[in-house]
């Protein structure tokens, strides 16, 4: 199926509504290029959408090539087909060594499996197994049986140079299921240029996961509408805005709608490669990266991580290339700083403003002295809390010292406590961004609001300070003093 | 402070003597006998020694020696250290600890579904395998009446007198579902907005829409699995809170006991609360636990 779409400002609307992503660059037009669509089903188990910018006769090869590569590579890694590479890897029956596509993807999983311990690994395939046969039979889940099988693989003292020895088998099995979409991706764009030479743009898109490549030059970067994680298998297509980039890929993981519900209960299809068991309170991941295997990769990793440590391991990159949001079960927004900066939420303007919030924790001289517990958020003119900027301490019974942010939202809103929350601070100043948004990555319209923090301590004092503001063109400085358990409140908004 | 004199106080009971002062044996005795929480000292009871002897005692002897007690612990040691190179680091550790705590919960779990069905033929009063709200209502007010002591109309503070019984703080459970067996686990369910007062409206309404929850097809009564279902989703949502919980705590206690923190276990770090488990329950210091160590 091909569309034939003249690059022009009106388009844009037109292919906004064809597809989940869409994207345009203006520098197409400047070259005179046509921007060409084609459009697959049931690739990949889902639609493979490819958009590329060169002479049509180019245009049409680099479609084939990408067919092809494709069908070649899900007959190695996927773990549907009995006969697949890895199907018979796994089974033992694989007469020679494993390809050198086998070898690369076993490699890159070994990589991230070494960067991200605790969220990745391609070891699962035992585990995996597991749900499905726990989910066809609708029979509760062991879990002492699954954490046996995870912890087997986990400790593996796996080499990949023990594939050298022919006939070798490792002790559990491989399933690519967290990375061959986003390696597949990668690969189809190389073998779309490669036959396609005269190419200014491409994209490749299968059921969402996307990497886009620019020529050189290309003024216009590529406009990624970012779909709502819980809608993108349905034809809702509900945006979330946009996301700028001139090369890299984007890919999403742990949805809803991917839940396996067995014996009555959900169990979200993001498992954790410590004990197999899918991670609780988990969280949908966007995730925006240099190549489609480094986003498809983070996205399975980040979204198995607490929420706190996904968004520091993303923030102490300081790569502007990686950008995380994560969506939690109760529809809160969490995003790595890059995302915050990268990103254009849909149909709304946000007001061009960076504000600074700086507080301190007082040095206490005392025996007893524990860390004290912090919250931090803002209201809106109806005193409703709309942003929940900061939990500092993850135990419910200090955490509820902190009365007046138990009452508004603690107490009906475990998720953030054990989601949320991060370990407590030693004393000291500290710093975080915020830049308008509030918990459900909507803009905060203009209006009064106040910014609240309250901390309380065991054995300790307690206390809130707050300050009033008006969110709108002016700049704000302002600081508040406190007296106990807080040294002082300050913030900055100042435009952007 | 609160807790140094609650300490200060049990001793003195326990030892049987009056004189608090003397500092300096009080802080000794605080560190033999506290357990790794800082909790005081229980006495040795003849269930407790029932329970110790059968986990510990393999000679079946009736008496736990230091040496059976520490090859015990050696075996349990062996055993958490899995890839077997002489230390327990964190994660065989906590392990270890899964592995236990998931046999009971699953043990306990089950005992509790049983239960429920036993419960359910109780609250079934006219045998029509089915409850009627008018059943529900029944026992809802003998929960009612038997915590309500003071007879005003509430549950509250004020029916705390001698409510809870020595049984109720000793059973240990894994999962601790609230019951209304007792007043703590009454206010648990039904003080939902937490002001430590349930009135008679409070309750009544909480019951009808427990009631209502549980009848899932909303015929107006609510028959055995629909009743078992319901509690099954409360116990699991409650496995689930204490297991976090638990895995949690089990990370605290292996960085307090890896004394140098190097994230390996010795088995002589282990033995440092081996030797004070011990301490704790040989009463009269004999190096031997046995039925000598009841009331001394």
């Amino acid at each position: 199926m091909l569309d034939k779409l003249l690059i022009a400002a009106a388009l844009f609307a037109a292919v906004t509504c064809a597809s989940t992503f869409s994207a345009f660059a203006n520098t197409f037009a400047e070259h005179d290029i046509e921007l060409h669509h084609f459009q697959h089903q049931q690739v990949l188990g889902t639609s493979l959408d490819i958009r590329i910018a060169a002479p049509l006769p180019q245009a049409k090869l680099a479609e084939q090539a990408v067919l092809a590569s494709i069908q070649k590579q899900e007959n190695i890694f996927s773990s549907y087909n009995t006969e697949s590479e890895l199907s018979r890897l796994n089974r033992g029956d694989l007469l020679q060594s494993p390809s050198a596509a086998l070898l690369e993807i076993i490699k890159l999983c070994e990589h991230w499996r070494e960067q991200l311990p605790k969220a990745f690994s391609c070891r699962m395939g035992d585990v995996i197994d597991a749900w499905q046969q726990a989910f066809e039979q609708q029979v509760r889940p062991d879990r002492r049986q699954i954490r046996a099988l995870a912890r087997r693989a986990g400790e593996s003292n796996f080499n990949i140079s023990d594939y050298k020895e022919p006939g070798y088998t490792t002790n559990f099995s491989w399933n690519f299921g967290a990375i061959a979409k986003g390696y597949i991706i990668d690969n189809a764009l190389n073998v779309a240029r490669q036959e396609a030479p005269q190419a200014t743009a491409i994209s490749i898109d299968i059921g969402g996961d996307a990497a886009y490549w620019l020529a050189e030059g290309s003024v216009q970067p590529w406009a990624v509408k970012v779909a709502d994680p819980d809608r993108i298998d349905d034809s809702q297509h509900q945006h979330l805005g946009t996301l700028r980039l001139s090369n890299g890929a984007v890919a999403y993981s742990g949805h809803s709608s991917r839940a396996r519900i067995i014996a009555r209960r959900s169990y979200s299809h993001i498992l954790v490669p410590r004990d197999g068991w899918p991670k609780i309170f988990s969280s949908a991941a966007i995730v925006k990266a240099p190549t489609a295997t480094e986003a498809d990769a983070l996205a399975t990793a980040l979204a198995a991580l607490p929420i706190p440590v996904a968004l520091d391991w993303v923030d102490k990159k300081q790569n502007a290339e990686i950008a995380v949001l994560l969506i939690g079960e109760d529809g809160r927004h969490h995003a790595s700083g890059n995302w915050q900066r990268q990103f254009h939420p849909l149909d709304q303007v946000p007001l061009p403003l960076q504000a600074t919030i700086r507080f301190a924790l007082p040095t206490i001289r005392d025996g007893e002295y524990r860390r004290p517990y912090v919250a931090m958020w803002l209201e809106n003119g109806e005193r409703k809390v709309v942003k929940n900027l900061l939990l500092l301490g993850d135990n419910e019974r200090w955490m509820t010292e902190n009365r007046y942010w138990w009452r508004k939202q603690g107490r009906n809103e475990i998720e953030l406590l054990e989601g949320f929350a991060r370990p407590t601070r030693r004393p000291g100043e500290y710093e975080l961004h915020w830049y308008g948004l509030d918990d459900h990555g909507k803009v905060m319209p203009r209006g009064n609001y106040t910014l609240q923090i309250e901390a309380a301590r065991e054995h300790g004092d307690h206390e809130r300070l707050s300050i009033s503001f008006e969110l709108g063109d002016n700049t704000i400085n302002t600081i508040k003093k406190g007296q106990r358990e807080l040294n002082f409140l300050q913030l900055i908004i100042k435009e952007a | 402070m609160k807790y140094m004199l609650l300490t200060s106080v049990t001793l003195a009971l326990l030892a049987g003597c009056t004189n608090v002062t003397n500092t300096d044996k009080l802080i000794a005795t605080d560190e033999i006998k506290n357990d790794d929480r800082g909790h005081a000292p229980l006495p040795m009871s003849q269930q407790r020694l029932e329970q110790l002897l059968e986990t510990y005692d393999s000679g079946k002897d009736g008496e736990l020696s230091w040496a059976e007690y520490n090859d015990w612990r050696r075996d349990r040691f062996d055993d958490t250290d899995n890839n077997g190179n002489g230390t327990v680091d964190t994660e065989e550790y906590v392990y270890e600890f899964e592995e236990r705590l998931d046999d009971r919960l699953e043990k306990e779990r089950t005992t509790q579904l049983k239960q429920t069905v036993v419960r359910f033929k109780a609250l079934d009063k006219d045998e029509s395998q089915n409850i009627e709200w008018a059943e529900y209502e029944a026992a809802g007010n003998r929960i009612f009446e038997r915590w309500d002591k003071n007879g005003d109309g509430s549950i509250d503070d004020l029916d705390k007198k001698d409510s809870e019984s020595k049984r109720q703080e000793t059973n240990s459970s894994a999962i601790g579902m609230p019951t209304t067996h007792s007043l703590k686990g009454t206010m648990q369910i039904y003080d939902t907005d937490e002001d430590s007062v349930v009135s008679k409206e409070d309750f009544i309404s909480s019951r009808r829409s427990e009631f209502h929850l549980a009848d899932s097809n909303k015929n107006g009564k609510v028959d055995q699995d629909e009743y078992v279902l319901e509690f099954e989703d409360r116990l699991d949502n409650r496995i689930s809170k204490r297991r976090r919980g638990s895995i949690k705590q089990t990370y605290v206690r292996f960085d307090v006991l890896d004394d140098n923190s190097d994230d390996m276990m010795t088995f002589d770090e282990f033995q440092i609360s081996g030797k004070r488990i011990f301490t704790r329950w040989d009463k009269n210091q004999d190096g031997i636990i046995s039925a000598a160590d009841i009331n001394s």
